[in-house]
């Protein structure tokens, strides 16, 4: 990666540690890195697409990059660069088929998923995506900031100082709380996530 | 929320995180206890509706770093002495700007602020946001018109046609701290610093407080949140808000109008009892909308 201050090892422990603040910083260093910028928006100009698309492309990428790398999905073999074009081509890849913009088959071999994640997840963000925000606003807005800071495995210390609780107690009670407040909502929709119960039963 | 002690190893699951021989064991017992296959599908949808908070938070912050990360301008040798006769211009018209600002009375700097108890519906009467497009002849009563496939872009009509809150009508709760909170979380909207509007709301736990709802269904417009947008501008037309009902009901409509052909139906049952009620606050601006869809 190219900007000075931040290592590949430095933006993966960013990303996967529990600091708000250097999460940010890792992500912003993705974000100015115009060498990876460049890349992306040329691999999108080539395959069909314009400024603007590499654009988009680039920046769904660093939020899908970040989500494979805080679940495990990128082995310290490899180089980040690579593993970072290896999503723009497939968000590219799937980008096209969806809007059907271009017969991409006859221009674009199907690049290769990038290893790692959950298929099913990557599912529900895509194709689900305006259920779970009507289900996320049946949350208050502290709720939600608990949830997410929960996901990102931050400790109950950091959450603490992020929403102004008194101490860690605090901040376990109120995200345990805020959960359980969610769970209460999602039982009331079972169409959202009931057919991946279907779809783990079968042989 | 279940407490079963396995939930680490769900969510390791659910992270592919597990080594592969766990995995395919875990996946067995997962065929065989509906239970588990139950709580593991819940979690998958809790796991999902977190990451998708996560990455809108990603996506404002970059829209925050958007203007300091495009291209710097390179400026040759002839381009400093036009930059410093810019930078001289600007200078004068700053002067020029500020001595016609003092000039204004102050009787009517005063009218510029609005009082605060003063609901917003009377407040901003019901002006198109736009300059008004000029009307048809009449027709006897008010027909929606259904927005025509061919027509180009719902997105950018909604944006012309949303209204911008009054941000200083908020009431006053005593002494209450979250009125600070919503202060600033209005300073912060009109900076058009949407994500932090909605991360000082969030600390104000005030989802009740009617205010905190509206600001905050402005600032998730913004962020092209148009559903959640529309959630919480539905909430203030369901508890039938004295101060915001009306507006609410406006944004409302812009927004499944912003999120078409998806709230399509909605838009239009709502576009048509609007356009079929004359006395309705926004009746003009839903003519002027309708002529603008028309074209």
């Amino acid at each position: 990666m190219q900007r000075p201050s931040l290592t590949p090892g430095e933006i993966i422990d960013a990303l996967t540690g529990q600091d708000a603040s250097r999460r940010k910083t890792a992500l912003q260093s993705l974000f100015e890195n115009q060498a990876l910028r460049k890349k992306a928006i040329a691999h999108v100009r080539r395959y069909g697409g314009n400024h603007q698309d590499g654009e988009d492309v680039f920046q769904e990428a660093i939020i899908v990059f970040d989500r494979k790398l805080r679940f495990g999905a990128w082995q310290a073999d490899g180089s980040l660069e690579a593993y970072f074009m290896g999503i723009v081509r497939w968000h590219w890849y799937n980008t096209q088929q969806r809007n059907a913009r271009m017969p991409v088959s006859l221009h674009q071999a199907p690049p290769e998923p990038p290893p790692g994640g959950n298929p099913e997840l990557e599912y529900l963000l895509a194709e689900r995506r305006e259920q779970l925000d009507t289900l996320l606003d049946q949350l208050a807005n502290k709720c939600r900031n608990l949830l997410k800071m929960y996901a990102l495995d931050y400790s109950m210390d950091e959450i603490a100082r992020q929403m102004g609780f008194a101490n860690d107690k605090v901040a376990k009670k109120e995200a345990y709380l805020c959960r359980k407040r969610f769970r209460v909502i999602l039982k009331k929709h079972p169409e959202l996530w009931q057919d991946f119960i279907i779809i783990r039963k079968q042989p | 929320m279940s407490t079963h002690p396995s939930e680490k190893l769900i969510q390791n699951y659910l992270r592919g995180q597990l080594p592969a021989d766990e995995r395919d064991q875990f996946e067995k017992q997962l065929k065989t206890d509906p239970a588990l296959a139950e709580e593991v599908a819940q979690q998958l949808a809790e796991l999902a509706a977190a990451e998708q908070l996560i990455a809108s938070e990603t996506r404002a912050w970059m829209q925050e770093w958007q203007k300091p990360a495009q291209p710097v301008f390179r400026v040759n040798r002839f381009g400093w002495l036009a930059a410093i006769a810019a930078g001289a211009l600007l200078l004068i018209a700053a002067i020029y700007l500020f001595r016609q600002s003092e000039a204004v009375p102050q009787e009517q700097a005063d009218q510029t602020t609005p009082a605060v108890e003063k609901p917003i519906v009377n407040e901003v009467p019901p002006v198109p946001a736009v300059e008004p497009k000029p009307q048809p002849a009449p027709a006897e009563k008010p027909v929606a018109t259904t927005p025509k496939p061919a027509t180009p872009n719902y997105l950018a009509e909604a944006r012309q046609y949303f209204q911008e809150p009054v941000l200083s009508d908020i009431r006053r709760t005593g002494t209450d701290n979250n009125v600070s909170l919503i202060r600033q979380a209005q300073a912060a909207y009109a900076a058009t610093d949407y994500q932090r509007t909605l991360d000082l709301l969030a600390q104000t736990d005030s989802l009740r407080q009617q205010s905190a709802t509206f600001l905050e269904a402005h600032a998730m417009f913004h962020l092209n949140r148009f559903a959640a947008a529309e959630t919480s501008f539905e909430k203030l037309v369901v508890q039938n808000s004295r101060q915001f009902r009306y507006p609410a009901e406006w944004g409302l409509l812009i927004c499944r109008l912003a999120n078409f052909p998806n709230r399509q139906q909605a838009f239009q049952q709502q576009f048509e009892a609007l356009l079929n009620n004359p006395q309705h606050p926004y009746f003009e601006q839903a003519k002027n909308l309708e002529n603008a869809l028309k074209k």
